[in-house]
């Protein structure tokens, strides 16, 4: 079924004629931005079970060899904090689509059916707004960083820009997120059935 | 500044954003707008935040409390302490309890916890005919033994919040998450005292259910044994505590499998992700409170006010209750502590007494709606809808209030245990 209405985001409840083709189309922009954005969510989860296992696996490591040999290495404590940027910012993007981020739920829990829709697309917009905003400036730093040659104070050294590159793709990974978001509250196309994260959100 | 940057930021807490980027965006336009400062200084202060060395501890911890679920050790541990309380009145309440105290003691993970013991032991108490939203709301009080007993990630981002050791904010803990253990115990007592009682299990089956959660039992002996002796930093502690879980699962209760050892990487992976954007943009906001000097003007104000620390630890009790009552722990520290720790230093409070008053009141937020993520998880746990399980909350939150309450005129409970592992 077609909607003939959709919301306005970030205003009152009006119709809006959306012709049948302007909707097909936005139907078919939606599915190729899932389309994308399964493949990352796959790829980025995958990465971020990963870096976990490697994290315990270079910790339990260091550990281990420092009480066997007496001899500690820096890298061991000092390379596992280095990459968490790289496990939080590309993952905090794909987690708009499970709704599995911290917030609080108290308006839409409120508002009828229609109206929650639209604060969710609004909720949406500010959130591509924020992923542009934060994604642009995390450019900026990160080539500032390239530019000035800035390098880790670690054992293994090497350039930090590196890190500070997961910023702007964890926000330009978000935006995209966000995006599936927006087009779903304007269609009303949200019959598929999501990947779960298979967890819910998780506090301290 | 630091008006409109809380105004702007309590608007998009409102409108459901994310809590990240309501921070983010809040407190980064203050930030870049208001003070002029460059994104480049936001970021590099972000990322100092989150690549702390102590942090690492988090998602280590984390994940070491995801694989002892997938290890089976919750069914055993529950089976232990039904050996032990299972005969006492209301044994199956009193039991849950007992093993959330003994899972917070390897877990730092609240909605883990609830999620691990409630599934088990929440069906067993409805078929006994306790009733769902007080066993619900049991579940979810309980759940705060976890932001006390050690290892707890609360205690974790306090410290690198204030600078404590660690090993201090751990310590502090103990006392006082035993003490909720003792008061929640006795409230389950009290109000089940009427309901049918358990057969007392003999001294073979309470040797048999100890040998079974032995291996479980051992984790916090390796956790709490490797930071206090000295011969490892807690994340290392939490790295061997991971490992040692991992063998259990797969070599002595034999209930681990490398799907499920799987999931436990990627729920880590996301459930670290969730926290620290929290504390990644929340540095945004500590950066326009250095820069306005807030901290220094509260302190000014409060000092002139004549402020006593029993009054001012009043007030920190009230804000946290207040703010938790919408948000998590994590962003109630991010928001409180940077404010609220110098006017403490001034009055000379013990920052580890501090954090047992902080998370005593932002812990009830587990409890209070319409944020209530511990009564959430606790209800989900039995697809009990949460409205029904409110009618239980005044209780448990007058308990819990009492007990916070207790917290701040009870100070050596939490300075006594620190000061003497120092």
């Amino acid at each position: 079924m077609i909607p003939i209405t959709a919301p306005p985001v970030g205003g009152a409840v009006r119709p809006i004629a959306l012709s049948i083709r302007g909707f097909q189309l936005m139907r078919q922009i939606l599915h190729a931005v899932r389309a994308v954005n399964d493949v990352i969510n796959f790829m980025i989860r995958t990465a971020g079970a990963l870096l976990v296992a490697f994290m315990v696996i270079i910790v339990f490591g260091g550990a281990v060899t420092r009480y066997m040999t007496g001899i500690g290495y820096n890298t061991v404590m000092e390379l596992p904090p280095m990459l968490m940027p790289w496990l939080i910012f590309p993952i905090a993007g794909i987690l708009l689509r499970s709704g599995s981020h911290i917030a609080v739920d108290f308006l839409p829990e409120r508002l009828s059916t229609r109206s929650a829709r639209v604060l969710r697309g609004a909720v949406a917009l500010i959130a591509i707004f924020g992923g542009v905003v934060f994604c642009y400036a995390g450019y900026e730093a990160t080539s500032l960083f390239k530019t000035v040659g800035q390098r880790t104070e670690m054992e293994w050294s090497f350039p930090i820009w590196w890190i500070y590159l997961s910023f702007p793709v964890g926000f330009a990974i978000m935006t995209s997120f966000a995006i599936e978001n927006l087009l779903v509250e304007i269609t009303g196309d949200n019959d598929r059935e999501r990947p779960s994260s298979n967890v819910g959100h998780e506090g301290a | 500044m630091v008006p409109v940057a809380i105004g702007l930021s309590l608007l998009l807490l409102f409108l459901s954003l994310p809590v990240f980027l309501v921070f983010g965006i809040g407190s980064g336009a203050v930030a870049t707008q208001g003070l002029g400062l460059p994104w480049s200084t936001l970021i590099q202060v972000a990322f100092g935040a989150v690549t702390k060395q102590i942090l690492l501890a988090i998602p280590l911890f984390v994940f070491a409390g995801l694989v002892m679920l997938k290890a089976g050790v919750a069914r055993r541990l529950v089976d232990f302490a039904m050996s032990l309380v299972g005969h006492w009145p209301g044994g199956l309440g009193v039991a849950m309890v007992l093993t959330m105290g003994f899972f917070a003691a390897f877990c730092g993970s609240i909605l883990a916890a609830i999620t691990a013991v409630g599934a088990i032991m929440m069906p067993e108490m409805l078929k006994k005919g306790y009733s769902a939203p007080f066993t619900v709301t049991l579940a979810a009080s309980a759940g705060l033994l976890e932001a006390l007993i050690p290892p707890s990630n609360a205690a974790i981002i306090y410290s690198s919040l204030t600078m404590v050791p660690v090993s201090q904010t751990f310590a502090a803990g103990v006392f006082p998450g035993l003490a909720l253990l003792v008061i929640l115990i006795l409230v389950v007592i009290v109000r089940c005292r009427d309901m049918p009682r358990e057969r007392k299990a003999n001294s073979a089956e309470r040797l048999a259910a100890l040998s079974a959660a032995a291996p479980g039992l051992m984790t916090p002996v390796i956790i709490l044994g490797g930071i206090y002796s000295g011969l490892m930093t807690p994340s290392e502690t939490a790295a061997v505590a991971a490992v040692w879980g991992i063998f259990v699962g797969f070599a002595i209760h034999r209930e681990m499998t490398f799907k499920g050892l799987w999931q436990a990487l990627q729920a880590t992976a996301v459930t670290t992700s969730v926290i620290f954007s929290i504390i990644a943009m929340a540095t945004f906001l500590s950066v326009v409170l250095t820069y306005t000097q807030a901290p220094q003007h509260l302190t000014s104000y409060l000092i002139g006010f004549g402020i006593t620390p029993i009054l001012f630890l009043f007030m920190v009790g009230a804000i946290c209750l207040l703010l938790g009552t919408f948000i998590e722990i994590v962003p109630v520290f991010y928001l409180t502590v940077p404010v609220f720790m110098a006017v403490a230093v001034t009055l000379d409070i013990p920052l580890t007494h501090l954090y047992i008053v902080f998370t005593g009141f932002a812990g009830l937020g587990l409890l209070t709606p319409p944020v209530c993520v511990g009564l959430y998880t606790a209800a989900g746990v039995i697809n009990l809808s949460a409205d029904r399980a409110f009618r239980e909350v005044p209780l448990f939150l007058v308990v819990g209030i009492g007990y916070a309450i207790l917290m701040i005129f009870l100070p050596g409970l939490a300075t006594w245990l620190p000061g003497t592992l120092r």
